[in-house]
């Protein structure tokens, strides 16, 4: 029964949101039942891992493009976390979309998101994960575009030439390969060497899709609506899965590639840590933030150590839930007040305290205070890098965290504490306010018993 | 389960109890903190014990040890939260979180001292850290921008600390506190010992990270002050500091420069947070100031890096422990029954009040470092280590250092004659007179009491009781000290002078007594008709040329080194915001109008005009047919 789930994740995932479009009536129930279905699935497949079991299934069609859907630890991992993260902010979309009239086709998008990053997680074939790729960045660009004003259009679009700009130079990398080895399966490529031109227009679309430095100006400008604010999340960490799948276990890289790379995500971390500092718009400060946050798993990657290998897995899923906490309680705010400057709040302790305590839990857990998750997220990438013996860089990524300390709770205290500067109209929030916490004490359980995750981790490798 | 784990496990579950029964808190409270009390005096009789505990990899294990320093230290923290539970439990409008709080704090605390593993010691110290947030949050309406500041300043610290503690596990391969192999000097080891000073410094609230205790001292309720910034925070940061210069960095040829400026930021600590004591009008911030000299005299003491002057920095830790908790509980009791800790709105209080009085003069005659009490005899080993380390090294600035700590115990003397004189002398306020104010419950005087015996007990008894059992074994060797000193013998000389005293004067033995008009320092009698202002005392010094500026700058917050750092990182900011993401979205829109321009070209290319298609078919046909005939 186990044999092959992944192809039945992804078959069952892609019928299912096309389902969702056309059964309008059901459109809610059938949503959240496709992407629990995913979830449900792909956590059937965690004990195979702890067997070291592996399953490959392959339909081949011409020389360089087959159907290659592998189930390993690394897939498994991203499915069921990217499902869990994702099943959690439908049941807030619930809520948050509930008077509006074309929810339904939001709905679809949202689980064709899903589909299709279940499809590039499991895929082994360059090809393949190319185009689920392009198939994340099309959905997520008709997300983004989902409250149709003007300007966020021409962000969506923004997102759209950027990543795309990116995407053709991976193409291109992955062109030069097939020239070299007259093969796109990732499972042949494994321990091939691959020369740095290719390697370096592979990462430029990594960055693009994960927004680090030169490409990370489509993220901010997509966070004026929280709808896309929430999946972009999702959209960057694909960018980090790809690395880790790409560099990490199949290819053979020169050492300047990881070099750029950590050069480039600790400037991001800096750059990024500054920017949200300056910011005063709620989402804009999370949106940096989590630019940041993704050049530590870059960081954390490109140590190409054990430790950095862990740890980079382990704040994937920490900044996650973090982060989609800390998205969510901005959409509570925006839902009830309608305002995201957070210079015009203040007091909303008063208002909303559940909300307050969720928020404030995810934010110690991406700040790397323990008992919360993010703590032991963060020891393990500076331990990484120590280990390598980089001392600047570690210094620099402290730097990063004292930034993240500092924005964090600047937002905290100006939009829960304080004066009271306007009255929230006290709307039913309640299913929205029950999933913040619900990060908010994942990200506590990720604190009080890292074994869980990490022992998983440990497998993987 | 080892007995260790319940000094840690067991008030963090009475903490969680008590969040979910209000009810219940306070008396869980006295109970649980009496409890770990107790059973840290068991364990102490009991000697050194091990315990550990597969956990993470990498050599992250769950261990602990209790050897009697850290065993000390968990008894000094149980004690003083014991006493502050005792303290709070009958006072009106008092929150139920303190209680909850003070439990939590206590299992963590106990958590840092017991560790033996680096990174359960950083766990449990940066919860502190956000215990520490919480609990001044509580303080009122505006006390969260304090609360932060001190996060801010604490969490910066924290983060240093565990950079110093991975570059250290870098060096050894070791996680283990205990099995830290000495370094040697000509190894990589002046950033992670900086990094370790700067976590320590800034949770004992030296300078420059002292800020945070003052706005705090302002901002939070006065049990938060005495149990946390007082008490614990001290406990912790000395506590770090001990392990730093007596295991973690010990090595035969320590940079003699590096303690040289430890040494010297002590000293400014000190000189300078006593000369902005002299001037304070609020009796809570006078308390502060007093409590950050006296961390000041331990880093001096500490980092002299002699075993006298670690064990002068330990016996001082414990009784500045003990009085600064004394003096923000006193002050706690007299905001209590009259409303303000101003003092000149205060005095003549000593008739209403006169346990509180006696256990207030008790606290700062031992602060100013008064024989017999602990406060002397702990500033004595700390001079003597001075003399010692001058004796070896020659260093002129050593002797510098101590004439102006003794110099500081002139001035701390200064500061407790002005709060004691101010707040309990005098006449009592008019709008007093009338309230019919009253001594505390018993409830909140014991505590007190209970403290500043334990002053004169650590002082009198200071070589059968304190050296013996606090000192000696924390520092695993017998002090050998110079000088003649016996507090004991001395107690009694000095009780037989008063009782001389006091016989001479029933007997009337003197029977001319000279009556003058009471001298007025030249000064128009006038102007003391009213009483003499506490804030009055040392105007001369704060209105004279120099300080005068110096003061007012002070006041202003402009030597503050958070509000610096806090507008550089602003400033960087504002750099990074205006010039680098400026450059990205130029860049991004460069490339987007190339993009614009080459689809324009080629659109108006195709613009369906048939001549223009020709034109272009009869180019192309003529480069090929150049190309195929060339």
């Amino acid at each position: 029964m186990l044999d092959n789930l992944q192809n039945y994740i992804i078959g069952i995932s892609l019928t299912g949101s096309f389902l969702v479009l056309i059964i309008k009536k059901y459109s809610k129930i059938l949503a959240l039942f496709f992407i629990l279905l995913g979830l449900v699935l792909s956590s059937l497949l965690i004990p195979s891992v702890f067997q070291n079991q592996i399953f490959i299934y392959e339909k081949y069609f011409i020389d360089f493009f087959s159907i290659i859907f592998v189930a390993d630890g690394l897939s498994i991992f991203m499915a069921v976390v990217s499902s869990l993260i994702g099943i959690l902010i439908l049941i807030y979309t619930f809520d948050y979309l509930k008077d509006n009239q074309r929810q339904n086709i939001y709905y679809f998008y949202f689980t064709l998101f899903i589909a299709s990053m279940f499809g590039f997680v499991f895929s082994e074939n360059l090809l393949l994960m190319y185009i689920f790729w392009e198939m994340i960045a099309i959905v997520f660009w008709r997300i983004s575009s989902f409250y149709g004003n003007d300007e966020q259009l021409k962000a969506s679009d923004k997102m759209l030439y950027t990543t795309f700009l990116g995407s053709v130079f991976m193409l291109a990398g992955f062109a030069l390969i097939y020239s070299d080895y007259n093969t796109l399966n990732v499972l042949t490529l494994r321990g091939k060497e691959i020369s740095a031109l290719s390697a370096f227009f592979i990462i430029a679309g990594l960055l693009a899709k994960s927004a680090q430095i030169p490409f990370y100006i489509w993220l901010p400008a997509n966070s004026k609506a929280i709808i896309p604010s929430i999946s972009l999340l999702l959209t960057a960490e694909v960018g980090v899965y790809a690395f880790a799948r790409l560099f990490l276990m199949t290819f053979l890289v020169s050492p300047v590639v990881f070099v750029t790379i950590e050069l480039i995500s600790i400037i991001t971390i800096i750059v990024a840590g500054a920017l949200a500092f300056y910011e005063s718009d709620i989402k804009k400060i999370l949106t940096y933030s989590t630019i940041a946050q993704i050049g530590y798993v870059f960081l954390g990657l490109s140590t190409k150590n054990s430790i950095g290998f862990s740890a980079a897995l382990l704040y994937i899923i920490v900044h996650g839930f973090g982060k989609a906490g800390l998205f969510l309680s901005a959409g509570i705010i925006e839902k009830q007040t309608g305002i995201t400057d957070m210079r015009k709040l203040g007091g909303l302790v008063k208002t909303m305290p559940l909300v307050a305590i969720g928020f404030s839990m995810c934010a110690l857990s991406i700040i790397g205070l323990p008992p919360f998750g993010g703590f032991f997220a963060k020891l393990f990438i500076i331990m990484s890098l120590v280990q390598q013996g980089k001392i600047l860089i570690t210094v620099l990524a402290i730097v990063g965290a004292i930034f993240t300390l500092l924005y964090l709770f600047r937002l905290y205290n100006t939009v829960f504490l304080g004066k009271i500067q306007n009255e929230a109209n006290p709307g039913k929030t309640r299913t929205m306010t029950f999933v913040v916490l619900i990060f908010g004490v994942l990200s506590l359980l990720i604190g009080l018993i890292p074994n869980f995750p990490l022992s998983f981790i440990d497998i993987i490798k | 389960m080892n007995i260790l784990i319940f000094l840690i496990i067991l008030p963090v579950i009475a903490g969680i109890i008590a969040l979910i029964v209000k009810k219940s808190a306070k008396i869980l409270c006295i109970l649980t903190t009496f409890l770990t009390l107790v059973l840290s005096v068991v364990i102490f009789s009991r000697g050194e014990i091990n315990f550990s505990k597969q956990w993470l990899s990498y050599g992250i294990d769950f261990s602990l040890r209790a050897f009697p320093f850290s065993v000390i230290c968990v008894l000094f923290s149980s004690l003083i939260a014991f006493l502050i539970s005792l303290h709070l439990i009958k006072k009106e409008n008092i929150k139920i979180y303190y209680f909850i709080l003070i439990l939590i704090n206590l299992g963590i605390v106990n958590g840092v001292f017991l560790a033996n593993n680096f990174i359960i010691f950083i766990l449990f110290w940066e919860i502190a850290a956000i215990i520490l947030y919480l609990s001044i949050r509580i303080g009122g309406e505006n006390s969260y921008i304090t609360a932060t500041k001190s996060l801010y300043i604490i969490g910066f610290s924290d983060f240093c600390l565990l950079l110093g503690i991975i570059l250290l596990w870098k060096i050894n391969g070791t996680f283990n506190m205990h099995k830290i192999s000495y370094l040697s000097p000509s190894t990589f080891y002046l950033l992670p010992f900086t990094l370790f000073c700067i976590g320590a410094l800034a949770k004992t609230g030296l300078m420059p990270f002292h800020t945070w205790i003052l706005d705090a001292s302002k901002d939070a309720s006065t049990e938060v002050m005495a149990y946390l910034p007082g008490a614990v925070d001290k406990l912790l940061g000395i506590y770090l500091l001990v392990r730093i210069f007596t295991e973690f960095f010990k090595f035969s040829e320590f940079n003699f420069n590096l303690s040289l400026i430890l040494m010297l930021i002590g000293t400014l600590t000190i000189i300078i947070s006593l000369m902005l004591a002299l001037v304070q009008e609020d009796l809570k911030k006078t308390i502060a100031y007093m409590s950050i000299s006296g961390a000041g005299y331990m880093l001096l003491g500490i980092s002299t890096n002699t075993i006298l002057g670690i064990a002068g920095g330990i016996f001082y830790m414990f009784s500045a422990i003990l009085w600064a908790s004394c003096l923000f509980l006193c002050a706690g009791n007299i905001e209590k029954q009259t409303g303000t800790t101003n003092i000149n709105e205060l005095g003549g209080l000593a008739k209403v009040m006169p346990i509180t009085f006696f256990t207030m003069l008790i606290a700062s005659l031992s602060i100013s470092g008064i024989p017999p009490f602990n406060g002397f005899f702990s500033k004595w080993i700390i001079y003597q280590s001075l003399i010692e380390l001058y004796k070896n090294s020659h260093s002129s600035l050593v002797i510098l250092f101590l004439i102006i700590a003794m110099f500081g115990s002139a001035l701390v003397l200064a500061s407790s004659v002005k709060i004691i004189y101010s707040t309990f002398f005098g006449n009592l306020k008019e709008k007093f007179t009338e309230k019919h104010l009253k001594e505390i419950h018993w409830t909140m005087w014991l505590p007190i009491s209970i403290l500043s015996l334990l002053c004169i007990i650590s002082g009198v008894f200071a070589n059968q009781i304190t050296l013996k059992y606090l000192i000696n074994p924390s520092l695993n060797e017998q002090l050998i000290l110079s000088g003649f000193w016996q507090p004991s013998t001395a107690t009694i000389f000095i009780i037989i002078g008063f009782v001389i005293g006091i016989v001479i004067y029933l007997m009337q033995i003197i029977k001319n007594v000279r009556k003058t008009e009471t001298y007025t320092y030249g000064e128009d009698p006038e102007i003391f008709k009213d009483g003499f202002p506490g804030s009055d005392f040392y105007l001369s010094i704060s209105n004279a040329r120099p300080f005068h500026s110096i003061y007012k700058r002070t006041t202003n917050g402009i030597f503050d080194s958070y509000n610096i750092a806090i507008s550089s990182i602003k400033f960087f900011s504002i750099l990074v915001s205006n010039f680098i993401d400026e450059y990205f979205h130029h860049l991004y829109e460069i490339i987007e109008n190339i993009t614009v321009t080459i689809s324009k070209l080629s659109s108006s290319l195709q613009g369906g005009l048939l001549s223009v298609y020709i034109f272009w078919s009869l180019v192309g046909f003529m480069v090929l047919l150049f190309l195929l005939c060339r």
